[in-house]
């Protein structure tokens, strides 16, 4: 595979990129497989636009999608069978490509929303990984939701929220069913973002059960906001999840969306998170 | 192949019948959620459901044009009489003269606009909602 990235206005071939001492460095080319961190039969999923062997035109899957044409299916490649299906016609986003060759999927903010199968898990560690442009100019939004946010302790999203350009909250139990989260202001961030949101809720204080909120690399929870209670609960428990709106009826997304990964299972070695970090960055040409 | 963006709004009391007609036009039961949630609004806070697709242009004769039962529905699910509410309360806008405003008991269309542009056009803004609820937070 050959990667590569824009810097300094040149092409340059792209160099892993991974943390020492807080900081990112160059590594060597990637060959990181995100597939490998559902080995252990991990729920969740991996949505790449950039495939298009596992984009479809149909809900049967019958017919590939083409660019500049409508998505009806994003097949997972987890190997979990939690594909993102556009039912309704007017819910299917369009298949675009940007100036670099990088395919994304354009939501329209009025209909366009998927959801998957309703996936099953107890486990109350959770990693999301987001690569997605927004372009609601502050209109709240739900870029990527469990079904039942404001029902479910342990369901969790990213999106917009309230003129805040990207949050990320999980609703923990007691105290009233309040959240731990993370909001970034608009002004620190820029439109194209790979956002990186781990969740582990048998964590006792506030501040560890989100632990990780890096926005395009950058940790962004000294912009914390709302964070309160506490309680183990678990993430996801039953739901589907949805892509682009709150359980297709509300809160649609305007965004470029160019791929995400969601995992529930145990925390991930700080390493393989960089790993899955940096993959998101390629896809969207983000440099960390 | 050319694609045309249609986007289209109505008012509670026809989001049944809007939801029948869009079945009526498009391509199986799926469609029947064409409709859904009251995200949009007029200047005097009535709201609105919303969706935006693209088309062929053909497909802007055919929205106009007597219905006809499509022949995926061989199990007649769909209600043609209430597609056929929707399709008489269809205010269709295509490039010509200012473009209708969204009002109750119409279902007005938008062709050749993006979807959000086409709402405004209409005279419609989103309904402010805070994803997270009255309890605040992140």
């Amino acid at each position: 595979m050959s990667w590569a990235v824009r810097e300094g206005g040149a092409w340059v071939p792209a160099m892993k990129r991974v943390r020492l001492g807080g900081e990112w460095v160059p590594g060597v080319v990637p060959t990181f497989d995100p597939a490998t961190v559902f080995a252990n039969g991990e729920q969740g999923f991996i949505l790449d636009p950039s495939d298009m062997s596992t984009l479809w035109a149909d809900t049967a899957r019958e017919t590939p999608a083409t660019l500049t044409g409508t998505v009806a299916v994003i097949d997972d490649k987890s190997g979990r069978g939690n594909h993102m299906t556009f039912s309704a016609t007017a819910a299917r986003p369009q298949l675009l490509q940007d100036g670099t060759g990088r395919n994304f999927l354009r939501f329209n903010g009025v209909s366009n929303a998927g959801s998957t199968q309703e996936i099953l898990s107890a486990s109350k560690q959770a990693q999301m990984f987001l690569g997605a442009r927004d372009f609601s100019g502050g209109d709240s939004n739900c870029m990527l939701e469990a079904r039942g946010f404001f029902e479910a302790p342990g369901s969790w999203r990213i999106g917009v929220s309230s003129n805040r350009r990207y949050s990320a909250s999980v609703r923990m139990a007691g105290n009233n069913n309040r959240y731990a989260g993370y909001n970034s202001p608009i002004p620190a961030t820029p439109d194209l973002a790979v956002q990186v949101f781990c969740v582990d809720t048998t964590q006792t204080a506030n501040e560890t059960a989100a632990f990780i909120y890096n926005v395009n690399g950058v940790d962004a929870r000294a912009e914390a906001a709302g964070i309160f209670t506490t309680g183990a609960v678990a993430i996801g428990g039953n739901a589907l999840i949805d892509l682009g709106s709150r359980a297709g009826s509300s809160l649609f997304a305007e965004m470029d969306f160019y791929g995400a990964v969601l995992r529930y299972g145990p925390n991930l070695p700080a390493q393989t998170v960089s790993e899955l970090e940096a993959y998101m960055a390629e896809k969207t040409g983000v440099t960390l | 192949m050319t694609r045309i963006v249609v986007t289209a709004a109505c008012d509670a009391d026809l989001v049944a019948d809007a939801n029948q007609l869009a079945m009526a036009l498009a391509f199986g039961p799926e469609d029947a959620r064409t409709y859904t949630g009251l995200n949009w609004q007029d200047g005097a806070g009535r709201t609105y459901a919303a969706a935006s697709w693209q088309v062929v242009p053909a497909w802007l004769d055919l929205a106009q044009s007597s219905l006809v039962r499509p022949a995926w529905d061989v199990g007649q699910i769909i209600d043609m009489d209430a597609a056929g509410r929707a399709q008489a309360a269809l205010d269709f806008w295509a490039g010509d003269g200012p473009v209708p405003q969204a009002r109750p008991g119409v279902l007005v269309a938008v062709a050749g606009m993006d979807g959000r542009d086409a709402l405004a056009a209409m005279g419609l803004e989103p309904v402010p909602m805070d994803p997270l609820g009255e309890e605040g937070g992140a």
